[in-house]
């Protein structure tokens, strides 16, 4: 939260004229709007709260975090553990098992192991300055090498660590299980969790649309506004809108401060109700030895999903459930359109080339927001909860 | 002649007698079986009636696991206890926190068997934007 700044809103006035704040916080951009200018404080320090809230819960680079401490307990274990949690942790995770039986599996919250070791394992502007080791992961498809033990004894049990690297020499070979979404279980009534031995779970798929969603209706419950929540360009809205069109958002690839020109395509939209989403494998690479990695992983796999799309933007009934779309459409690469149209998803997908496929209601876009493509985008320089 | 008009008279009345009795008898097998037929009939609308009332019972429950909060994934999924969840076999994965608000319609749509679309789909926007949605950054 070191950056903050405040601007009037830009679209046309109908009923209210919204009311800005932007800033950084868990390594992101937030954005959030209001309806009534008079509330913009007091929904910032709910957001806030929200915020350092779901940070203690669910960030993955976090030494004290009860993510992090799920995982510790994992760790080691001779077989699945359970663990007490917090409403909001177990919450999290529950809205992360359904997203991932909506999608087959394709969004999996239990890639947070191969992540860390394919060298996302810190705060992604730290990652940037890190010289990665040249350490060769493999990692095991969920079903066909499910022994916890397997995890230990390649060493998982004394590896890494939130923030601490691979922990790995140079040369070395270590296999990293995705243990698959079925084999962790939530009860969030009684607030356990149960994970198998040795995963570490990551929640950045869905967790910041669960949160936005959350937070926009908190917000506009209280104040009684209509209430923008961006977390990392993952857009929840509540409450009345400043116009009858609705909300305008600029989509792109990466999520920046409107000041800053965008690269590739653009289009502005504008929803009144429930979320839109963006997922792009041209933000948040990192160099690791020769390639070139992107933070959506393909869970059967293991490894980035294949650059079908660079950018995938999902409107849906929620932030959430727009995210989990536009994240298993990465995953899903040339399967995605017919998806997507089935489930009738507005959409905007986006190939490496630059060319734009609007689907299922989503608006076409007009040939002046079609610029330039650019694949290699390195406009991202932070971390998220993930 | 008299005599065999008389008997005449008696074959006749002897044989409208029995066409009365035979109508009389087909009648009441009408009767009978219209009866029984109406009460198939009737017993086939109870049949009906009952099975609507069924699917209506078990689509009540199952809208009321949906909504209920703590009925999660994992319970209904581990333990088995939410007989609307195992018998309908939807909502499944059960509601969310965000049916903590109670404005936000956010919070059936979590809670729902699928992905679920807009209300309205989006606009295309003729006005500068307020925010930016992207890949993170």
């Amino acid at each position: 939260m070191s950056e903050s700044s405040a601007r009037p809103g830009r679209a046309a006035r109908v009923d209210a004229q919204p009311e800005f704040a932007t800033w950084r916080a868990l390594g992101m951009l937030i954005q959030l709007g209001v309806t009534d200018p008079a509330k913009l404080a007091r929904a910032r320090a709910l957001l806030d709260g929200d915020l350092a809230a779901l940070d203690r819960a669910c960030s993955r680079f976090r030494p004290d975090s009860e993510l992090v401490a799920v995982g510790n307990a994992a760790r080691g274990a001779p077989g699945p553990v359970t663990v007490p949690v917090s409403e909001l942790l177990a919450e999290a995770v529950e809205v992360s098992l359904r997203a991932a039986e909506l999608t087959d599996g394709d969004v999996d919250p239990t890639v947070g192991g191969v992540m860390a070791a394919l060298g996302y394992d810190r705060d992604f502007a730290q990652l940037e300055a890190v010289t990665t080791a040249t350490t060769m992961d493999r990692c095991v498809h969920p079903g066909v090498h499910n022994d916890p033990r397997s995890s230990l004894q390649a060493g998982l049990g004394g590896g890494a660590g939130p923030g601490t690297g691979s922990g790995a020499g140079p040369g070395t070979v270590r296999v990293r299980t995705i243990p698959g979404w079925r084999s962790v279980s939530v009860d969030v009534a009684a607030g356990k969790l149960t994970v198998p031995a040795g995963v570490q779970l990551d929640l950045g798929a869905t967790v910041k649309g669960w949160a936005a969603d959350r937070s926009a209706a908190k917000i506009a419950d209280c104040l009684g506004c209509g209430v923008l929540v961006s977390l990392g360009g993952d857009t929840a809205v509540a409450g009345p809108p400043p116009t009858e069109a609705g909300w305008p958002i600029r989509v792109q690839d990466t999520t920046l401060p409107l000041e800053d020109a965008p690269d590739g395509p653009t289009q502005v939209v504008s929803i009144r109700v429930g979320g839109l989403a963006t997922s792009s494998t041209a933000a948040r690479r990192w160099h690791r030895g020769g390639d070139v990695l992107h933070h959506i992983l393909d869970p059967r796999t293991g490894l980035p999903a294949a650059p079908v799309w660079r950018t995938v933007s999902v409107a849906a009934a929620t932030c959430a459930d727009a995210n989990t779309a536009a994240t298993a459409a990465i995953i899903r690469g040339h399967r995605a359109p017919a998806w997507l149209t089935s489930l009738n998803l507005p959409a905007r997908l986006v190939s490496q080339e630059g060319t734009v496929t609007a689907l299922a209601g989503w608006p076409q876009p007009r040939p002046a927001t079609r610029a330039r493509a650019r694949v290699e985008d390195e406009g991202a320089g932070a971390g998220d909860t993930r | 002649m008299d005599m065999d008009s008389r008997e005449n008279r008696d074959r006749s009345g002897a044989r409208d007698s029995a066409r009365r009795d035979r109508a009389a008898g087909q009648a009441s097998a009408r009767q009978l079986a219209r009866a029984v037929a109406e009460r198939e009939q009737g017993r086939r609308r109870l049949t009906a009636t009952t099975v609507t009332a069924s699917f209506a019972s078990v689509a009540v429950a199952g809208a009321l696991v949906a909504v209920l909060p703590g009925a999660t994934h994992a319970s209904a999924k581990d333990s088995g206890t939410s007989s609307g969840t195992s018998s309908t076999g939807t909502a499944s994965s059960g509601s969310s926190g965000s049916s903590s608000t109670s404005s936000n319609s956010s919070s059936s749509s979590s809670s729902s068997s699928t992905l679920q679309a807009p209300a309205s789909s989006p606009g295309q926007s003729s006005s500068g934007a307020s925010s930016t949605s992207g890949g993170t950054s």
